[in-house]
């Protein structure tokens, strides 16, 4: 229980308590507190933003597809200020013990002043030889699909939303294209490399309509699941489901008869086996 | 997740066990350092007023960390009061992968699939009960966009035939559906057949997690040799999906 504490808002709450009963042990309880990792991400080309959180000056003069941070922040809410010399952009948001990326970006149609939102960085672990790619959509376009090679793989995404999926590592040529549309890319195509054990998150960002469109690409690590591929598939071992004799490939390309009659044989006697047992069910019933 | 002991080699029980690291990594330089701010605002009784006075590399002071709280102004801020940020969502046609919890065979016959792990040997470890099969967890997810969904089961054993027995009987054509918890996907089959054991190897195509999404039921037949392992062969059933992309379903 104690190893996980950092992850229950309660519990933590209930740390700080004691850490004001007993301050020599504050540092300690503390350490279990929940926070996040946060980047800020300066999605709106042409623009030089200086961006602070909680009042304090992260950067200045940021430029378009900067990534900043990693920073950790406590669980709870926080505010960021993006200042160009046109404007300034204030948002609060929420961490909640996790990644996640705050990015400033255009909405759908240009307006007075970018906006500001929060992705969610999905870091659970990949299989072997496979990375999460995630894009989003934070340009000034309607919605759009997602093509590899020319296929669509994600479709209908909004300004402000994404999507994710597991791939085996690889390069992909990716473009965007208005949604049901395979002509005139908003975007690319585009080479991107998919790393396997990464998040490879792709933000869209920028306006077609004054060639600014372009690509954030942010890398993440992340942790393995699932095993090896088997070496063998040990799925028998009493022998019931034998025949005399399997035609080898050859066999079978030299004689059709030959494999429609073993595949016919192994029919009726997968039939028979059933019947029987279902007839041992119904006798143990 | 029932006790089952083709899970015993499941390296997936630890998947958020890469918080704790994380939340490690974050927090004890910071606080560290930070122990004597936090000593000033113990009495604080918030946790993460207390955990805002972590130093950060960019992030230099602490106190008006607070003074937000108090009432939302920051030197950056310029008077202006602070709009929630929009938090994106997936896009409607998101699919989030599972794993197949069940596979419905041509004749009806309905088979639980549980996780399976590959052992330190190299061997699959399927469910003892013949009447389940085992989804290798190192393979690809119902509604991921490439590779092979890899369902396995006994075709028998001292518990008697197993209903991957129907396996061996499958052809191309023959339909087989797909549940996971939350999604269901309906598969035709391309190909069946019986190969022999030594070439079915952990770098074969049946196992990849790349090319078109596909199903790959594996379980044993052909001749039967009890001096050299038993069954000679590997039943390997490759199936495609019918419409593009599963959908949304209780399984």
């Amino acid at each position: 229980m104690k190893a996980r504490s950092w992850t229950k808002g309660g519990l933590a709450l209930l740390l700080a308590g004691a850490a004001a009963v007993l301050p020599a042990q504050g540092a300690a309880a503390a350490h279990r507190a929940a926070t996040g990792k946060v980047f800020v991400i300066q999605g709106v080309p042409g623009a030089s933003v200086d961006v602070s959180i909680d009042g304090k000056t992260v950067d200045t003069g940021a430029e378009a597809k900067a990534i900043l941070g990693p920073m950790s922040l406590t669980d709870g809410s926080h505010t960021v200020t993006f200042k160009s010399s046109q404007w300034t952009v204030t948002s609060s948001f929420q961490v909640h013990a996790r990644s996640s990326d705050i990015v400033l970006h255009w909405p759908a149609e240009i307006g007075p002043k970018p906006v500001t939102t929060v992705f969610k960085n999905d870091i659970a672990p990949v299989s072997a030889g496979k990375g999460r790619l995630t894009v989003a959509h934070t340009a000034v376009v309607p919605p759009a699909d997602i093509r590899v090679d020319q296929k669509v793989l994600f479709s209908n995404i909004a300004n402000g939303e994404f999507i994710s999926a597991q791939v085996p590592s690889g390069t992909y040529s990716v473009d965007i294209v208005p949604t049901g549309q395979d002509t005139n890319p908003l975007l690319g195509p585009v080479d991107l490399p998919v790393k396997g054990g990464v998040l490879t998150r792709v933000f869209a960002i920028g306006q077609p309509t004054n060639g600014s469109m372009d690509a954030i690409v942010q890398v993440l690590p992340l942790r393995q699941t699932g095993s090896k591929a088997p070496s063998q598939v040990n799925a028998g071992s009493a022998g019931l489901v034998a025949v005399p004799s399997v035609p080898t490939a050859k066999d079978s390309t030299g004689s059709f008869a030959g494999i429609a009659g073993a595949a016919a044989g192994i029919v009726a006697l997968a039939g028979l086996l059933k019947f029987l047992a279902g007839r041992r069910r119904g006798l143990a019933g | 997740m029932p006790a089952d002991p083709a899970v015993r080699h499941c390296k997936l029980g630890g998947e958020r066990s890469t918080r704790p690291g994380l939340a490690a990594r974050l927090g004890w330089t910071g606080l560290a350092a930070g122990g004597t701010a936090a000593a000033v605002l113990v009495a604080v009784p918030l946790a993460w007023t207390l955990r805002s006075d972590t130093p950060e590399p960019k992030l230099h002071a602490s106190a008006p960390q607070a003074a937000y709280v108090a009432g939302g102004t920051g030197d950056g801020a310029g008077g202006q009061v602070a709009a929630p940020a929009d938090v994106a969502g997936p896009a409607a046609s998101q699919v989030v992968s599972q794993r197949p919890r069940q596979i419905r065979l041509p004749s009806g016959t309905i088979m639980a699939v549980r996780r399976a792990a590959t052992d330190p040997g190299g061997e699959l470890v399927l469910p003892g009960n013949i009447n389940r099969a085992g989804w290798w967890d190192g393979g690809s997810r119902l509604g991921d966009p490439y590779g092979a969904v890899v369902i396995a089961a006994h075709v028998d054993s001292t518990q008697g035939v197993g209903r991957a027995a129907e396996f061996l009987s499958m052809h191309a054509g023959d339909i087989v559906k797909v549940r996971s918890a939350d999604l269901r996907e309906t598969f035709r089959v391309t190909s069946a057949k019986l190969v022999p054991k030594t070439s079915l190897t952990a770098g074969s195509y049946a196992y990849s997690g790349r090319g078109s999404p596909r199903l790959v039921l594996l379980t044993c037949g052909g001749t039967y040799d009890s001096a050299r392992g038993g069954y000679q062969y590997n039943m390997v059933v490759v199936a495609t999906p019918v419409a593009g992309r599963p959908s949304p379903g209780r399984g």
